[in-house]
């Protein structure tokens, strides 16, 4: 199991998740392939520094660090959603067109 | 010592104190023209100083360590006789719109901005490095924005031309506001040419003081001349000249700029901004010249652009000149009048560059600089007092007042007699020399275009008296007679235009005799002639006898149209003939060309992108949005896109040049579509574009 | 100094976290004049640091005079925000936590603007990150809504691009400080250029580079002026100090392909910038515009770092073109909101001759205006034109006549601005400048500042900037 098939793994992962992010309308399904594109960076990130002996154990606590901030991320646009719904009594994004040109 | 610094910042002084002492009425407007007064001393005494001393006085302030950009003043002759009658100028109109502007509801921003015009003009002047005096420049430029707009309600008869004409399908009437954004968007165009030239020299001598620069020319034009750029950066650096002097093609803002009050169409179109181009030219010419004679390669180069500024003053003296002779607006024919003899002075300046003694061709334009700003306020000073009379801009509504504005009539006739070139006034003097220098120089078309355009001035000049004083009453005038508002203009108009037109009769008379000291001062340690130069006075006879036969030529024809009765019924007659309809629609349509601007430029553009935004639209935001991208998700998912078509705002403003980029706007406008999953599709798909970029180019 | 980083903690950190509490719980309405105290002496903390040097925490925060005189400029900044919050947002039902979160904010740009080690940066980054999204919709409106929710969305796009991005940096240098780099190992040149390109994308997301811009004009012109003006003035200093701090050292090893990356973000954005803002109606929206044009100026000034001959009048354009450009966009979006406030409309012909009813103010956001167009003798004109401009001249005159040019088209849009404030007719209301209006004391620091720096302190600050 060496890094670069952890690497290939979040490629994937990542391209998933992109693909989610721009073609999902409804905001939770959004978020969910923002969380995943993070995870595929973090496990990259986690991946690229296990081959080096000195920083490895630096680039996981930044990892860690990573994963507990974005769990503030999620709250944060958890909280949108929630406002979005009590507004519109619908999370889908393409309702969000106030503002264009 | 520090005369030449107060010269130019009290009049800015005088501009805060104008808005700090908004309420104070009179109070404010006489402390205004108190601090242009200030300033005429000012300058006074540094001319003064600058003639007790031998060297040019050059004092400098370190301000911006960093980049070299020294706070200072350059007083050499040249800068000290031009502060001299900038501002004492500035002062006679000054006085004369305390009286004019009377009770006009915008006094402070008219004060504000007449003292920071004065202002920037005279740190252009003085100021010793490029930085300084593109600080005073753009100073300027947005006075002369603002002043001329003054008037922005876009009243009907305070816009300039004849309202619902139309020429090829273009307007030719402009309101206030419109005539201030043509003049700011002529003048910056010249003003990117301006730029670009500090840069360069910038990159070759790393300063900006003109002084250095002069001395180190081969650092600069050596490079230049070598690589056969010396010619296009020559030309490209006096871009901003020829826009602030309305030299053609840019003259057209000049035009409508005289929808201003005519105290500031005074003061600015005739007397002062509109010099900034020949100072400019006259501040570096002799540095030019001193390039070509230090370096072999930038001689002919040196000598090209010379003879391309003949050509263009020659040309545009003349195609202006065309224009007055049928002009209905009594400030158009002046403001005509104007750009064409700005004409005369770069024909001096470029016929200099191309003569054995410069400085003749230098103190020729230099004198008629002077000798114009006298006449030519004065003239249209007279305007705005006749104006004011009868209410209204046309001289078709003018005539037969010699009888109640007798004083008027007679400054008038003064100073259009300057104007013609007639002996003695001064306007004889100096004009004359120039036609000598055009002359000397051998570029034939440009003295032919000096002649013609003598014969030519004096018809209009003529015609102009005639039709404001001479003529019969118009029905306008004869009402006003009925109800008692025929009157003189008050003295504290009167003296000034009356004072400046008598100067020009007496500077004239005393010429041959006083003329060649007034000269050798002028010139006596301008930065970057070093001869010795002994002006003198003559007269080239068979020259005198060609212009004085065009003077009279065109005197005699005026008054034979306009004075008798035969001649008006001819007059007549012409207008109604096919030809001579054609042939006065083209005059007095500008030669069609501000409508060829318009369709072209501004037509062109819309059309351009127009088609560019068919071709983008279909191929690229069609193809990829509409099509790939719903495709490949629709290959990949069973979702669909929505694309919503954003309405493309119509503008509504009557700023039709920026059309052109605000069409491209549109465009890039309908990329913002709303959506933000088309905001990722474009941050991602951005992103690959850029990798792309690298790899491939990198 | 460690002391100075512990006290600004405990002071921001501090009462940023109190103040929802006191107000909430307890009911008080004491957290705008906290946080006012709170910036005041947060100024006078970072004005402690001028001229120091070092590296603090283990290498993990440098402090240099570049970075201190940044910060100081988003402390003005903040502080600005929050006079003119006073009175703008008495009324909100979430005004603690405005001044929590703007707190916060601030503490989070401090530690960027220092960063020296990734483990800070992304912490640091999140903590700014999420702090804007939650202010951009604080309000809680349907606008606020739009504007926090695309956002938010494209925010979190991009925060994984900064770890991924990160993530092979890292990998190639293999350590997690930030420091100078100056050559690749072969065959990794180009996952150091993919790294590098995340990171571009992800701090260009913040400034406002095109194509990451995409939320840019819907956040700054659908939310709040008052909070907008926290989000450009305060907020996007975070990616200038990004760029400076993760990317600059990096640059000796791709120098080519940086300037060339550079260069092409710039000329894309400056164009997209300012032709899109020619045809907006809505004020704050051409504000929108024109900081993505004023994003693709400061390219023009990160791309002329890639020759050391440049370097030190880029930086210097930079550090000069941030006062610029957080004077000018604090004070005209505190402009915009108080406008909002005394009844007008934000379009250009909701504000006509607004100029002539509010003149001290007109003036004054007439002022900034003509500074961002690079009028001389702003400060606007030094930072745009002598420093940014010339810091490219030798190496790439073309770039500098494209900024040129742009300046050029610029002067449409903020002349229209200007043309509707004073040369317009007003309205028949009777609104008048008041004794409490403190925008109005906002707009006079920003415009006063604007001018005097412009007019002789210019050596001054590049003194505080070396």
């Amino acid at each position: 199991m060496e890094a670069s098939w952890y690497l290939f793994v979040s490629s994937i992962l990542f391209a998933i998740g992109i693909y989610g992010l721009l073609t999902r309308r409804n905001m939770i399904r959004m978020l969910l392939s923002a969380e995943i594109i993070f995870n595929a960076a973090l496990l990259a990130f986690l991946s690229l520094a296990s081959l080096d002996a000195g920083y490895g154990p630096v680039g996981g606590a930044i990892v860690v660090i990573a994963i507990s901030l974005s769990a503030a991320e999620v709250g944060v646009i958890v909280s949108i959603a929630i406002m979005m719904f009590r507004m519109r009594r619908a999370l889908d994004v393409y309702e969000l067109k106030k503002f264009r040109g | 010592m520090e005369y030449a610094f107060l010269t130019w910042q009290i009049p800015y002084i005088g501009a805060i104190l104008a808005l700090l002492l908004n309420r104070a009425g009179k109070v404010r407007d006489v402390i205004a023209v108190l601090a242009i007064f200030g300033a005429a001393v000012a300058s006074t005494l540094t001319l003064q100083e600058a003639l007790a001393s031998e060297e040019a006085i050059h004092i400098s302030y370190p301000w911006i360590k960093s980049l070299g950009v020294t706070f200072g003043v350059y007083v050499d002759s040249l800068a000290a006789v031009m502060a001299l009658i900038v501002a004492w100028l500035s002062f006679l109109i000054a006085v004369y719109s305390l009286k004019y502007m009377e009770g006009d509801p915008g006094l402070t921003r008219y004060w504000f901005f007449f003292d920071f015009f004065v202002g920037s003009m005279l740190l252009l002047v003085l100021a010793d490095n490029l930085i300084l005096m593109f600080l005073g420049w753009e100073g300027t430029g947005l006075a002369s924005y603002a002043l001329i707009g003054h008037w922005y309600t876009d009243e009907d008869e305070k816009c300039v031309g004849d309202i619902g004409r139309k020429a090829l399908g273009v307007p030719m009437w402009f309101p206030p506001s419109h005539s201030g954004l043509r003049a700011i968007v002529f003048t910056r165009l010249g003003d990117v040419g301006f730029i670009a030239g500090i840069g360069a020299i910038y990159y070759f001598t790393h300063t900006f003081s003109i002084p250095e620069i002069a001395h180190m020319v081969g650092e600069w034009a050596g490079p230049l001349a070598h690589a056969g750029l010396l010619f296009p950066f020559l030309l490209i650096f006096s871009l901003g000249a020829f826009a602030k002097s309305a030299q053609f093609p840019f003259h057209e803002w000049l035009v409508t700029a005289m929808t201003g009050p005519t105290s500031v169409s005074a003061l600015i179109h005739a007397a002062t901004m509109v010099k900034a181009g020949v100072y400019f030219l006259l501040r570096f010419s002799p540095i030019f010249v001193l390039a070509a004679h230090e370096i072999p390669a930038a001689e002919p180069q040196v000598h090209a652009f010379f003879t391309a500024v003949a050509l263009i003053g020659g040309f545009t003296a003349f195609f202006m000149a065309t224009q007055a002779l049928v002009s209905r607006e009594l400030k158009l024919i002046l403001a005509f009048s104007t750009a064409s003899q700005l004409g005369y002075m770069f024909l001096a300046l470029g016929a200099a560059g191309l003569i054995a003694e410069f400085p003749l061709g230098f103190l020729a334009g230099f004198s008629h600089l002077m000798s114009h700003a006298i006449f030519k306020a004065s003239l249209f000073l007279v305007a705005g007092a006749v104006i004011h009379v009868v209410h209204s801009r046309f001289i078709d509504d003018m005539g037969g007042l010699w009888k109640a504005m007798k004083w008027s009539f007679l400054a008038m006739s003064l100073a259009a007699l300057s104007l013609m070139g007639v002996p003695p006034f001064m306007g004889f003097w100096t004009k004359d020399t120039i036609i000598e220098v055009a002359k000397e120089s051998g570029v034939f078309l440009a003295y032919l275009f000096g002649v013609v355009t003598a014969g030519l001035t004096a018809f209009y000049s003529t015609r102009m008296v005639i039709r404001t004083f001479l003529y019969e009453m118009s029905e306008n005038v004869k009402h006003a007679e009925e109800h008692h508002h025929l009157h003189e203009a008050h003295p504290l108009m009167l003296v000034p235009y009356l004072a400046l037109a008598l100067i020009s009769l007496l500077v004239g008379l005393v010429w041959p005799v006083y003329g060649p000291q007034i000269l050798g001062v002028m010139v006596s340690n301008v930065l970057g002639i070093h001869e010795e130069f002994h002006p003198h006075v003559e007269l080239n006879l068979g020259l005198l006898a060609t212009s004085l036969a065009m003077v009279f030529g065109g005197i005699l024809v005026a008054v034979g149209l306009y004075y008798t009765a035969g001649g008006r019924s001819a007059l007549k007659s012409m207008k109604e003939n096919p030809v001579g309809k054609v042939l006065h629609d083209f005059l007095y349509d500008r030669w069609y060309i501000n409508s060829i601007y318009y369709i072209v430029i501004v037509g062109g553009f819309a059309w351009l992108s127009r088609t560019i935004f068919k071709y983008f639209d279909s191929l690229i935001v069609d193809g990829f949005y509409h099509r790939f991208i719903p495709w490949l998700t629709d290959r990949l998912s069973v979702l669909g896109f929505k694309y919503f078509e954003t309405e493309v705002v119509d503008e509504t403003y009557h700023d039709r040049i920026v059309r052109m980029f605000k069409a491209f706007g549109s465009y890039v406008r309908r990329l913002q579509t709303g959506l933000v999953n088309q905001y990722l599709v474009a941050f991602f798909i951005g992103l690959l574009v850029v990798l792309f970029l690298l790899l491939w180019v990198g | 100094m460690e002391m100075v980083i512990w006290s600004l903690m405990v002071l921001l950190g501090g009462i940023g976290l109190v103040v929802p509490t006191l107000d909430y719980l307890k009911g008080t309405k004491v957290s705008p004049y906290l946080a006012l105290i709170a910036t005041a002496l947060a100024a006078v903390l970072v004005g402690s640091l001028i001229g120091k040097s070092g590296t603090l925490f283990d290498g993990t925060i440098r402090v240099d005079p570049l970075a201190t005189y940044l910060a100081l400029i988003a402390t003005v900044g903040a502080f600005l925000v929050t006079v003119a919050s006073l009175v703008q947002v008495r009324e909100w039902s979430t005004s603690p936590s405005l001044y929590s979160l703007l707190l916060l904010a601030l503490l989070g740009v401090y530690f960027v603007l220092y960063v020296n080690d990734a483990s800070v940066l992304v912490a640091a980054w999140a903590l700014v990150a999420v702090a804007s999204y939650v202010l951009v919709g604080i309000k809680k409106d349907e606008d606020s809504l739009e504007a926090t929710a695309k956002y938010a969305l494209m925010g979190v796009a991009s925060s994984s691009l900064l770890i991924f991005g990160i993530a092979l940096v890292l990998g190639i240098v293999k350590t997690s400080t930030f420091q100078v780099l100056n050559s690749v190992p072969i065959g990794l040149k180009t996952t150091l250029l993919l790294g590098v390109l995340m990171l571009v994308a992800a701090f260009g997301f913040k400034l406002g580079v095109v194509p990451f811009h995409g939320w840019l004009p819907d956040v700054y012109g659908g939310a709040h002026p008052i909070i907008v003006s926290f989000v450009a003035g305060v907020i996007k200093l975070i990616s200038i100090g990004a760029f400076l701090r993760v990317l600059q050292p990096l640059i000796p090893a791709i120098a080519n392909d940086w300037f060339l990356i550079m260069a092409f973000l710039s000329i894309i954005t400056m164009f997209y910038g300012n032709l899109a803002a020619l045809v907006q109606r809505n004020v704050q929206r051409m504000m929108a515009y024109s900081s993505i044009a004023q994003a693709g100026y400061f390219l023009i000034a990160f791309a002329a770092l890639a020759y050391s001959d440049s370097q030190a009048l880029a930086l210097q354009g930079i550090g000069l073109h941030v006062t610029t450009y957080v004077l000018a966009k604090v004070g005209i979006f505190v402009g915009l909101a108080y406008f909002a406030r005394k009844g007008f409309d934000l379009t250009l012909e909701g504000l006509s001759g607004v100029g002539r009813k509010l003149p001290l103010s007109g003036t004054f956001v007439t002022v900034l205006v003509l500074s961002l167009m690079g009028m001389p003798p702003l400060i606007g004109f030094w930072s745009k034109f002598m420093y940014i401009f010339y810091s490219v001249m030798n190496v790439a005159p073309w770039l500098a006549f494209l900024g040129i040019v742009n300046s050029g088209i610029s002067v449409g849009y903020y002349a229209q601005v200007i043309r509707y404030l004073f040369f317009a007719d007003p309205p028949e209301v009777d609104v008048r400048e008041e004794e409490p209006d403190l925008e109005v004391y906002v707009l006079t620091i920003t415009a006063v500042l604007t001018v005097l720096l412009g007019l002789g302190l210019v050596d001054v600050l590049i003194a505080l900037l070396s």
